[in-house]
């Protein structure tokens, strides 16, 4: 994939039309914590977030930032001691997931929501065949039973491109490669037809060409079914290729969500903006400086107090670590969470505002 | 310095973020060993395990000190007792002879006057000969008197046959001999012609005072009933009492006692000792041999792994309990030879283990660097790995010395009870099927079981306990594993 | 699987071999022979005896005329119980044992496997909490101290079950009790390793996969975490055999059952080689067998190995 063609898009997609279309998901000031022997370990501290329909929705930032967690406890797949969710809501359709009956639960799960985890070659049951591991789905959510069961797996893993379906159908997980496992592991979350993916890493588990082929497959199963997604991962050239919008999240929180193009081209938060500095990019000037970001995520074992990001951020100032900064909408509408305003990786200067705090910060942090 | 974006100097070196350990990645400063003890004491049953197994050790190895009562010692006349069973305390040596020391029982003193009240039955002995099936001759032995007839059949009379070894039978109530006649019944089938020695134990009781006055421990004086008399032979049965310079002594068993009147505390601490000894010794031997064999395997490598490693799947193979029986059948009981037995079984595990250890940790890079700095194979073996396992091998050592201990007393239990120089040492597991011989149909003479018991599964629940604690607190990836 | 298996079949021989080996020199080796225990035996009859049992041939050509009997499934006329065959002595006590054994090992697997799962699925409940501690006791707690302990309860105390004797399979009464006691330490060993198997599957990757179909617990455990969390109580099935075994002969002396093990503890004490020689035998093939066995089921329990 070398040049992403920035999406036609999804109609729904474009910012502007949100409101007309009623979202597939919304996560509201969603927290998640951990009971650990040595306390709560705050994992995700008030995620607000929205899924489009048809819409493709990336979870960035590094690891550890909760992008796993706030994925699984949609899908309440995360066991209860020592999970916990003291606050927020996760309306899909409408439902808060967080207040239905397992039943009912169950009936969201793998139906309506499906998930593809990172690692294809644990997520597969090495015990069942794959056939049996599609079926249970199938006569599950689409109440097919024996033969026509058998049918619909053959057919779905066809669909995603796997050679002699028909022999596949019957082999155990460990006798197909990795690529061909989470082709499988992507036929069985789509053999029901969600109408909402999250994928959880899909391929960082797997070689640069395999990546490429799965993303592709993804991408068009995608919007042949106009299905909405959220893809989770590290690698910003693959948000660019497959997403329209992004979130990006910071030790338990959202530090910026923009459509991808802005985010690219213009990151309103200083942590994107280190985070793109960090890798390189096709699109850049060449010759442009990596930038790795200084020091270490801080520990979740406390609820934050001010920014998460101040101990490593260029622009900190002093009001960063006594108060919080919420996801708010700049001067541009952008949606960010930091006192200082950004445009094209400089501090606007604000009226009283110590304009040079940016640059000298800057250049500490750049003769180390 | 250029703006952020603009070209610059080369890149720096530290990895980028993404690559960086996650806030909840493992935190340095503590040991591993210091970790463990702490996640230890966080287990409450590993704990109390703990303590139960350190209190049982060192009740055991101090049993000599902390006992009143030699565990052989029998008290024939008082039987089995419940526990909590209280008597009058007896000289260990029931005679007492002016000028001869005294051996006190424990408590008492060395010098003053020591009051003996005791019922006193009168005995006589008789020699009784039988000849063609009929009493042919029946004679008091002092003084040879002939009788025509020896008659116990009064109430409370009695007739008590003194066998060959010195040993006294039962009690014969309500018998005649008679010359002339057929021996009665109550003696038992005997041949056509024998003699017996019995004594006549006349039913009246006549109650005695001893007085015994003690200088340094030896007997200065002794009167009977306030007349003097040389020598006395005190039958612990007919004692009352015993009062030392006017205090009462008596002694008790808070265990009761086994039908030998042995003191069943004593034993089980004496038992306790063997089983623990047996069960530390046995683990040891499988230990050397264990770690050793595991980690010259897992060290080695390649062909000579995967033959040891044969051999120990073999062996794992034979049901070793039937050999051990068998040696110890036939080789003697020997307490040497038990621990090499048990030893020899445990130690296929040990060695698995250590193995699989090691494998992993000769990739490690510190095994690299020692081999760099000129460490040879057997240097880098004890020096580097060996001590890298011992988290592991902690741990199995303490789930074998349980192990260890249920096999002894299982073997004593099907009547094995080790042995040291021909003497039977008896383990718990000894006093185990002794209780249960012991019970009666009735299963009135419990506390013989359950004691004997409850010390042994307590403390191999404990050592259980504390064993999986530990596995538990040295490596937390693994809990709840078996 | 072929590779696998056939090192496995391979073993067999080997281990029977230095077993039979091992019991062989053992028995003639030792001090004090068959006939040295009864003093009245006068020499000219222990001659005779002893060219009877062919105890008066050198050592080599002892072991191969027992070797060649072995081959022939011939163990030899018994050396104390002068009418029988160890062949016949077998037959007549193999099946009491089997009997309570088959008894104990349903016992074991159902209560082991029952309460190890339910530990497992909910772990740190009060379920899981005192189902491990009873499989604490089980392990602890050795088999000769619970089976009297049991008899003293339920046979004397309470008079509800027989404290001993054996009525054959239908005589169910009798081998409650002895039964139960076997099994314990059994099915103890099979609860924990079902509850640490079923810890160790139920945080996969797979099983998360499988919450994420919508399937209910139900499901999910059985059809997924199951397989996988049997594993290590189907390796450990083999060496039960050989706890089973040896537990016998504690238990079938307890509860006065007519068994092998019964026989094997007399025939030790008496040196009674050929009688020994053949229970060893027995219990060797046995255990070798079960190995086998369970290590086939291992096989098609995990399609890793079977294809491996
Ligand atoms: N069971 C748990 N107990 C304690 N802390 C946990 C637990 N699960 C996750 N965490 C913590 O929650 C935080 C968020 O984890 P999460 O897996 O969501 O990160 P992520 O963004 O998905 O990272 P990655 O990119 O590495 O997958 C991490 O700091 C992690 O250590
Ligand atoms: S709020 Fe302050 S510390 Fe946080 S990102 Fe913005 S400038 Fe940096
Ligand atoms: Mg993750």
């Amino acid at each position: 994939m070398t040049t992403p063609a920035p999406s036609p898009a999804a109609a729904a997609g474009a910012p502007g039309q949100g409101p007309a279309l009623a979202p597939v998901l919304a996560v509201d000031d969603l927290h998640v914590r951990f009971r650990t022997d040595d306390g709560h370990v705050h994992a995700v501290n008030g995620v607000t977030f929205e899924v489009r329909p048809g819409e493709s929705l990336a979870l960035v930032g590094e690891s550890g930032c909760g992008k796993s967690v706030t994925s699984m406890t949609i899908l309440r797949l995360l066991p209860s001691p020592p999970t916990e969710v003291p606050k927020g809501t996760i309306r899909y359709r409408g439902d808060d997931l967080l207040r239905l009956s397992n039943r009912q639960m169950r009936r969201v799960r793998g139906g309506k929501v499906a998930m593809i985890f990172q690692d294809p070659m644990t997520s597969l049951n090495p015990f069942l065949r794959v056939g049996r591991q599609l079926t249970e789905a199938i006569e599950l959510h689409l109440g097919l039973r024996g033969a026509a069961a058998r049918a619909r797996a053959v057919e779905a893993l066809r669909e995603v491109g796997i050679p002699g379906p028909e022999t596949r159908v019957d082999a155990y997980p460990h006798e197909l490669s990795g690529g061909m496992r989470q082709r499988v592991m992507i036929a069985m979350a789509l053999v029901t037809g969600p109408d909402l993916l999250i994928a959880d890493e899909p391929t960082t588990a797997l070689d640069v060409t395999i990546q490429a082929q799965i993303l592709d497959l993804m991408r068009r199963l995608q919007r042949e079914r106009g299905m909405s997604m959220i893809l989770i991962t590290h690698d910003l050239a693959v948000v660019a290729g497959m997403c329209t919008r992004v979130v990006v999240m910071y030790a338990g929180r959202i530090v910026e969500e923009a459509p991808v193009d802005d985010l690219f081209d213009d990151p309103r938060h200083p942590y994107t903006l280190a985070l793109l500095e960090s890798v390189p990019r096709l699109d850049a000037a060449l010759g442009r400086r990596l930038r790795p970001i200084e020091g270490l995520p801080p520990k979740l074992t406390e609820p934050p107090v001010g920014c998460s990001f101040a101990p490593r951020c260029r622009f900190v100032l002093d009001r960063c670590r006594t108060e919080t900064p919420w996801l708010e909408p700049d001067a541009d509408g952008r949606l960010r969470a930091c006192f200082v305003p950004l445009r094209r990786g400089r501090p606007l200067a604000p009226a009283g505002g110590p304009a040079g705090a940016g640059p000298a910060a800057e250049g500490a942090g750049g003769s180390t | 310095m250029s703006g952020p974006g603009g070209p610059g100097a080369a890149a720096p070196a530290p990895p980028p973020a993404a690559a960086a350990p996650s806030a909840a990645g493992p935190r340095k400063g503590t040991s591993l060993w210091a970790d463990a003890w702490k996640r230890l004491r966080k287990n409450h049953m590993a704990m109390l395990g703990l303590w139960v197994v350190v209190a049982m050790s060192l009740v055991s190895a101090l049993a000599p000190w902390l006992v009143l009562f030699d565990p052989t010692y029998e008290e024939n006349w008082i039987g089995a007792q419940a526990p909590g069973h209280r008597h009058p305390d007896v000289l260990t040596k029931n005679v007492l002879e002016v000028g001869q020391p005294a051996e006190v029982a424990a408590g008492q003193r060395a010098a003053g006057e020591v009051v003996f009240i005791c019922d006193e039955t009168v005995e006589t002995e008789y020699r009784i000969a039988v000849r063609r099936g009929k009493v042919s001759d029946v004679q008091r032995a002092e003084g040879a008197i002939k009788l025509e007839a020896l008659d116990a059949s009064a109430a409370g009379d009695a007739l008590v046959e003194v066998l060959e070894d010195g040993t006294r039978g039962p009690r014969l109530e309500g018998v005649r001999v008679e010359k002339g006649a057929p021996l009665p019944e109550a003696f038992g089938a005997r041949g056509r012609s024998a003699v017996l020695f019995v004594r006549h134990v006349e039913g009246a009781r006549k109650r005695v005072e001893y007085r015994a006055t003690l200088v340094d421990g030896v007997v200065r004086a002794l009167a009977r009933d306030g007349a003097p008399v040389p020598r006395a032979e005190l039958s612990g049965r007919d004692l009352l009492e015993v009062s030392a310079d006017g205090r009462p002594q008596t002694h008790a068993h808070p265990l009761g006692t086994d039908l030998k009147g042995r003191d069943l505390l004593s034993r089980i601490l004496y038992g306790g000792r063997i089983s623990m000894l047996v069960g530390i010794v046995a683990t040891v031997v499988s230990l050397l041999i264990g770690v050793v064999y595991g980690a010259v395997s897992g060290y080695a490598g390649g062909r000579t792994d995967d033959v040891l490693m044969a051999i120990v799947d073999i062996l794992f193979a034979i049901p070793y309990m039937f050999l051990v029986i068998l040696l110890l059948v036939n080789f003697g009981r020997d307490i040497v030879v038990l621990f090499i037995a048990l030893g020899a079984v445990q130690w296929l595990t040990m060695a698995r283990i250590v193995r699989g250890q090691i494998l992993s940790l000769k990739e490690k890079e510190f095994v690299e660097a020692a081999r760099m700095s000129g460490t040879g194979p057997a240097g880098i073996l004890f020096r580097h790995l060996i001590p890298n396992t011992m988290g592991v091998v902690v741990v199995y050592t303490t789930l074998t010395v349980p192990a260890v201990i249920l096999q002894e007393s299982f073997l004593a239990f099907i009547g094995l009870s080790v042995e040291y120089q021909g003497q039977s040492l008896e383990s718990w597991g000894a006093l185990v099927k002794a209780g249960v011989d012991s019970l009666g149909t009735d299963g009135s003479r419990s506390w013989l079981l359950l004691w004997p018991s409850f010390a042994m599964a307590a403390t191999l629940f404990s050592l259980n306990f504390l064993g999986d604690g530990l596995r538990d607190a040295l490596d937390p990836k693994q809990r709840g594993r078996s | 699987m072929g590779r696998y298996l056939l090192r496995r079949v391979i073993q067999v021989p080997i281990v029977l071999w230095i077993l039979v080996t091992a019991t062989f020199f053992l028995m003639r080796y030792t001090p004090g022979g068959p006939f040295d225990m009864d003093k009245q035996v006068d020499p000219a009859v222990k001659a005779q005896m002893e060219a009877k049992y062919n105890l008066d041939k050198p050592m080599p050509v002892q072991y191969g005329l027992f070797l060649w009997d072995l081959v022939r499934l011939d163990l030899g006329p018994s050396f104390k119980n002068k009418t029988m065959t160890v062949n016949e002595i077998i037959a007549a006590k193999a099946p009491a044992s089997a009997v309570l054994g088959l008894y104990a090992v349903v016992i074991a697997l159902v209560l082991g496997l029952g309460a190890g799962v339910v530990a497992g699925v909910r772990q740190n409940s009060v379920f899981d909490y005192g189902s491990m501690t009873v499989a604490m006791v089980g392990l602890a707690v050795p088999t000769f101290v619970v089976g009297p302990l049991l008899a003293l309860v339920f046979g004397i105390y309470l008079g509800w079950l027989p404290v001993a004797g054996y009525e054959g399979m239908d005589g169910l009464r009798y081998l409650v009790l002895p039964a139960f006691t076997l099994a314990l330490p059994f099915a103890a060993r099979i609860a924990r390793l079902a509850r640490a198997g079923m810890l160790e599957v139920i945080h996969q990757d797979y099983i998360r996969t499988a919450w994420a179909k919508g399937l209910s617990e139900q499901v999910v455990v059985l059809r997924h975490a199951l397989r996988g969390a049997m594993l290590p109580v189907v390796s450990f099935l083999g060496p039960a055999v050989a706890q089973i075994l040896t537990g016998s002969l504690v238990v079938e002396q307890i509860f006065g059952i007519p068994g092998i093990g019964r026989e094997f503890v007399q025939g030790a004490t008496n040196r009674d080689y050929t009688l020994v020689m053949g229970t060893v035998i027995l219990f060797g093939v046995l255990l070798v067998g079960f190995n086998l066995l369970v290590d086939i089921l291992y096989g098609f329990l995990d399609p890793r190995i079977r294809y491996a």
